[in-house]
């Protein structure tokens, strides 16, 4: 199965971003889904974006991408989490289905 | 990370979110946990990455900045009487009324990770952000932050590594 790879970026990748990557992790951990997930900050986006699947970002996304970008706010404050976590796990079984066709 | 009474105002009054910052980072300056460049570096850095955060009670931010402004973690909180304007986080067009503010000082984020995420989770505790809002004194806003951890003990867990100032 292939192993979905997430950003979670926030301002400086230092406070944030980290909290939502770990809830979100827990997230697919219950579902047993395979993931990557690893926090940055938002400077690093460009540069780190095309190694990865989605993005999840608690600042807004101004850079060009074709990939599925998410707000993480409601990781940070609850509101809407479990909607959010069901779309972005939706969006990474999209990804795996696609991937593991083409191999 | 310390959570010193030192650095915790309750119901002030404040004009904008600026002025609240600069008191803020003015308490942490004097306690010794931050660099006098700190409270600057906290501004500049709200204007481009703004920290506002709609709850679904009310309105919070938490500026930060970069750690080499910082000595010593630590939590600086000031419950406010009213509001002031924030920028929201994942929109800076966007106004946040913000009744709670609660400054970060982060200065090596891997060894304070887990308990900075139980602070951040204060957000989603509707029951601690309510206590927040009423409490009276300095002490009560602290005691409130302690329990909030305490609950999350078993839920986010510690790896030992973290230093907590009692």
């Amino acid at each position: 199965m292939y192993k979905v790879k997430i950003i979670v970026v926030c301002g400086s990748g230092v406070a944030t971003s980290m909290h939502a990557a770990y809830k979100l992790r827990e997230y697919f951990d219950k579902e047993k889904i395979p993931v990557i997930i690893d926090g940055g900050g938002n400077n690093e986006l460009a540069g780190r974006a095309a190694a990865y699947d989605i993005i999840v970002s608690n600042t807004m996304v101004t850079m060009k991408t074709d990939k599925p970008v998410f707000s993480a706010i409601p990781l940070l404050t609850g509101f809407g989490e479990k909607e959010l976590a069901a779309k972005i796990i939706e969006a990474a079984r999209k990804i795996i289905a696609e991937k593991d066709k083409a191999n | 990370m310390a959570i010193d009474e030192g650095n915790i105002l309750v119901k002030a009054r404040a004009e904008s979110a600026e002025e609240i910052i600069r008191r803020l980072g003015g308490l942490l300056y004097q306690n010794g946990y931050v660099k006098d460049s700190f409270t600057q570096a906290v501004l500049d850095r709200e204007v481009i990455y703004p920290t506002g955060l709609q709850t679904q009670l009310l309105g919070f931010a938490i500026p930060h900045t970069d750690t080499e402004h910082v000595n010593r973690p630590a939590v600086a909180v000031a419950t406010l009487e009213g509001t002031v304007d924030f920028r929201a986080m994942d929109n800076p067009e966007v106004r946040v009324p913000v009744s709670i503010v609660m400054m970060l000082a982060i200065s090596d984020p891997k060894s304070v990770v887990n308990v900075l995420r139980k602070v951040i989770s204060i957000l989603e505790n509707e029951p601690a952000l309510r206590g927040l809002a009423a409490a009276s004194s300095p002490q009560e806003v602290r005691e409130i932050i302690f329990e909030h951890i305490k609950s999350l003990a078993d839920k986010i867990s510690t790896d030992g590594s973290e230093g907590m100032a009692h």
